[in-house]
C-alpha cells in the first residue's frame, strides 16, 4: 500500500490538520475549542475520575439539556445514586425524556447500554461501568455510531492505564479554586492530549419556582 | 368487482409443518385401518420415494423413520379461518371456499395497494412468512377466480371480455364433479372447459344435471353466485401445532413469528394495535406455561413483537417440551397508520423510544426501567418519582441542590464536633432549613449545608433539628 492510498482512507488521522468543526456544543467555550466544536456525536466519551462530587455530572448538563429540548431521550444506565429530578429540571433537562435503567448484572448492563445506544432514540446515554474490556467497548462504540448517540462512560481512575476505542477520554479532578473542575484531555480526535485546564462549573443548582 | 382466490394445495400438510424449520420426512394420511392412504408428503418424504395415493404401510417400507399424522379436518378449517382473518387486511370482503381456498374482493383495494401486481406481491410475501404455499387466480367472477387458482396457472384477468378465452383452456379437474361424471366427460372426448361450453346446454343439463351448467354460467358471469361473507372474530386467538416437540426456547421463536404475522394481519384489518398479549406454551403433561407481554404504546410491527417475545422466552425456563403455541390478544386499541412528516424525523424517534423501553423491560423486568419526574414537595426524598414521560409539574422554589441524591441518608461520623467523610468536612454558606411533612407522618426537620472535604469533593449534608442532632449525608454535587 502506498502513501496515496493511505491518504484516501477516512479513518486515518493526520496530525496538524483538524477535521471541520462538528459536535454538540458542551456549553463551555474552552472545552468546545479543545473538542473541535463540542462533544463528537455518535461516539463514546470516557470520563475518568477517582472522585465524586466534583461537578462531573454538572459538566454534561448543558449538552444534555439541549438534547432533551430536541425531544431526544436521555438514559442513565446503572447510575450509582438517584439523579435528583428538581436539580436536573433546573438545568433545563426535560424530565419527560429521561429514562433510568438499573440492570441486575454486569452483562445486562452492557446489553442495556448497547440497546440504548443503538436504538437511535437516545441522544445521550450515561453509564457507570465497574469494568469493561476492549471488546465490549468496541461493540459499544459501534452501537453509538449506529444510533448516532453520545455514550458517556464514567470510569474509575484505573481505566486510564488501559487503551480504549472511545473517541474522547477526559480525566477530571477537583480544582484548587472554588466552583471549578480541573479537566485533562487524554485523547481526542484531531489533536494531541492537553494538560489540565480549569473549567468553571457551578456545582449547585438553585431551584426557582415554576421552572 | 374483481376477485382474487388463494388456493392452498398443501394445507393438510402445512398445518403441521409450518411451526418449525426442519426436513424430517413427514406425511399426512387419510382413511381407516389398513386402507390408510398418503394424502400429502413433505419434500423429505417425497425424496424417499413416497408419493400421494400410496398405502401408509408402503410408505413405512420406503422410509422407516417417517412421521405419520392423520389428517385433521378441524385443524385445517381453523387454519383456513386464521388465513381469512389475516387476509382481512387486503380486502373487506372475504369468503371461505372449503376445504382449502379463500376468495377476496380486491377491486376496492387496488388503489390502496397501488395495483394488482403490488397487492399480489405483498400477499405472497405474507404467505411465505405464515408458512403456507398458495396459488392465486384473479378474475371478475368468484367461480372463475377459484378455478384459475385451482389450475395453478397463475393467470390474472382483470376485464370481462378476456375471461371466456382464458377459461376455455382450463382442464376439467377444476370443476366440482363426481369421479363418474368426470370419467363420462373424458369418455366423450372433452378435455377442457372450452369443449364443455361448445356442447348444447339442454343436453349437457340433461346428462350431467343442472349443477354443471350453473357452475359454468356462474364462472362466465351469466348467473349470480351468492355466498356468505367471512366475519373476522372480534378477538384474536390462534393456535399453532409444532411438528414433534420443541425442547429449546429458541426453537419456539420460529413458530411464534408465524403466529405474530397472523396477529398483525388481524390488527391491520381492525386498524388496531396490540397493548397486551398472552402466549401459552402447551406441554404434554406439565401445566401450561403462560407469558404475558404488556406494551407501552400500541404496536402491530411483527419484528418488534417477535423481538420482545424472544427476550421474554430467553428468560423463561421450560418445565417440559412444548407441543403447541397459543397466542391471544388480551387488550388492543385503535391505532391509525402513522402519517409521515415531510421534514422531521421526530415521529420515528418517539416510536423507537417506546420500542426501546419495551425491549429493555422485556429482559430486565418492569421495575428496573423507569423515568424521572419532579414532584412538588419540599422534602428532597419526596421531590421526585419514577413515572415515564410524566407531564411536568411545578417545582418548588428552594436553595441550592445537588445533581445526585442518595437513596437513603447515610449517617456521618464525627471528628470532634465536625462531621467527617474520609476527612473533616468544611461547611460552606449558610444553612437551609427544611421542615415539612407533619401532616402525613413523614415529618422532617433538618438544616441542610453544603460541605467540602479535603480532596475537594462537595456534599449535601444535614443536621437533625431534634436530639441527638446527628449529621447525615444526603446528596452529592456531581
Amino acid at each position: 500500500m502506498n502513501l496515496e492510498d493511505l491518504m484516501q482512507r477516512a479513518d486515518l488521522w493526520r496530525g496538524g490538520c483538524a477535521p471541520p468543526p462538528s459536535g454538540l456544543a458542551s456549553g463551555y467555550a474552552q472545552l468546545d475549542a479543545l473538542l473541535n466544536g463540542g462533544w463528537p456525536q455518535g461516539t463514546l466519551i470516557e470520563i475518568i475520575t477517582a472522585h465524586r462530587g466534583i461537578g462531573e455530572l454538572r459538566l454534561l448538563l448543558p449538552a444534555l439539556a439541549s438534547l432533551t429540548e430536541e425531544k431526544r431521550w436521555l438514559a442513565f444506565v446503572a447510575p450509582p445514586y438517584i439523579p435528583y429530578a428538581p436539580a436536573l429540571a433546573c438545568a433545563g433537562v426535560q424530565l419527560a425524556h429521561v429514562l433510568q435503567i438499573q440492570p441486575r448484572t454486569h452483562t445486562d448492563t452492557l446489553w442495556a447500554l448497547e440497546q440504548a445506544l443503538r436504538s437511535g432514540s437516545c441522544g445521550a446515554v450515561l453509564a457507570w461501568l465497574q469494568q469493561a474490556d476492549g471488546k465490549s467497548l468496541r461493540r459499544l462504540q459501534l452501537a453509538a455510531e449506529a444510533g448516532d448517540s453520545l455514550g458517556f462512560l464514567f470510569r474509575s481512575a484505573t481505566a486510564c492505564r488501559e487503551s480504549s476505542p472511545a473517541a474522547v477520554r477526559l480525566r477530571l479532578a477537583p480544582a484548587r479554586v472554588d466552583n471549578r473542575v480541573s479537566l485533562e484531555v487524554l485523547k481526542r480526535r484531531g489533536g494531541w492530549p492537553t494538560g489540565p485546564l480549569d473549567l468553571e462549573v457551578n456545582h449547585a443548582l438553585a431551584l426557582s419556582a415554576f421552572s | 368487482m374483481l376477485w382474487l382466490c388463494l388456493h392452498f394445495p398443501e394445507l393438510p400438510l402445512e398445518v403441521f409443518t409450518r411451526g418449525r424449520e426442519g426436513a424430517e420426512p413427514l406425511l399426512v394420511c387419510d382413511g381407516q385401518g389398513r386402507a390408510r392412504q398418503v394424502v400429502h408428503a413433505n419434500t423429505a418424504a417425497v425424496q424417499a420415494g413416497i408419493v400421494p395415493g400410496m398405502r401408509v404401510s408402503a410408505a413405512y417400507a420406503l422410509a422407516s423413520q417417517v412421521r405419520v399424522i392423520s389428517r385433521a379436518a378441524c385443524t385445517e378449517f381453523a387454519a383456513l379461518q386464521g388465513l381469512a382473518t389475516w387476509a382481512g387486511q387486503f380486502s373487506s370482503l372475504v369468503h371461505l371456499v372449503e376445504p382449502q381456498a379463500l376468495l377476496l374482493e380486491v377491486g376496492g383495494s387496488l388503489k390502496l395497494f397501488r395495483g394488482v401486481e403490488n397487492l399480489v406481491r405483498q400477499m405472497e410475501r405474507g404467505l411465505v412468512q405464515l408458512g403456507y404455499t398458495a396459488h392465486s387466480g384473479i378474475a371478475p367472477t368468484r367461480r372463475a377466480a377459484t378455478w384459475l387458482a385451482r389450475s395453478a396457472s397463475g393467470i390474472c384477468i382483470t376485464d370481462s371480455p378476456a375471461l371466456a378465452g382464458a377459461l376455455a383452456g382450463l382442464p376439467l379437474s377444476v370443476l366440482e364433479l363426481t369421479a363418474q361424471q368426470r370419467a363420462r366427460l373424458t369418455g366423450m372426448g372433452i378435455t377442457c372447459l372450452g369443449d364443455c361450453r361448445r356442447l348444447p346446454r339442454a343436453g349437457l343439463a340433461q346428462r350431467f344435471g343442472p349443477e354443471l351448467v350453473q357452475q359454468l354460467d356462474q364462472a362466465y358471469g351469466h348467473a349470480p353466485d351468492p355466498r356468505q361473507p367471512f366475519v373476522a372474530p372480534a378477538s384474536f386467538a390462534s393456535r399453532l401445532e409444532l411438528p414433534g416437540t420443541v425442547e429449546h426456547v429458541q426453537g419456539l421463536v420460529f413458530g411464534l413469528s408465524r403466529l405474530i404475522v397472523e396477529l398483525c394481519g388481524w390488527l391491520r384489518a381492525h386498524s388496531a394495535g396490540v397493548m397486551s398479549l398472552s402466549l401459552q406454551l402447551l406441554h404434554t403433561k406439565a401445566a401450561v406455561t403462560r407469558l404475558e407481554l404488556g406494551l407501552v404504546a400500541p404496536s402491530r410491527e411483527p419484528k418488534h413483537l417477535t423481538d420482545l417475545f424472544r427476550e421474554r422466552l430467553g428468560q423463561t425456563a421450560l418445565p417440559e417440551a412444548v407441543e403447541a403455541l397459543v397466542l391471544s390478544v388480551s387488550r388492543h386499541q385503535p391505532l391509525a397508520a402513522p402519517s409521515r412528516d415531510l421534514f422531521s424525523t421526530r415521529q420515528a424517534t418517539q416510536g423507537s423510544a417506546a420500542a426501546l423501553i419495551e425491549r429493555l423491560r422485556a429482559r430486565l423486568g418492569q421495575e428496573r426501567v423507569y423515568g424521572l419526574q419532579a414532584l412538588a414537595d419540599h422534602r428532597p426524598e419526596r421531590a421526585q418519582g419514577g413515572a415515564v414521560s410524566a407531564p411536568p409539574s411545578a417545582a418548588l422554589a428552594g436553595g441550592l441542590r445537588p445533581c445526585w441524591l442518595l437513596p437513603e441518608p447515610v449517617a456521618l461520623d464525627l471528628e470532634g464536633d465536625r462531621p467527617c467523610l474520609g476527612s473533616g468536612l468544611e461547611l460552606e454558606g449558610t444553612a437551609e432549613r427544611i421542615e415539612s411533612g407533619w401532616w402525613d407522618g413523614g415529618d422532617v426537620g433538618r438544616d441542610y449545608y453544603r460541605a467540602r472535604n479535603r480532596a475537594g469533593e462537595r456534599y449535601w449534608i444535614f443536621r437533625e433539628l431534634k436530639p441527638p442532632y446527628r449529621w447525615w449525608l444526603h446528596g452529592i454535587f456531581g
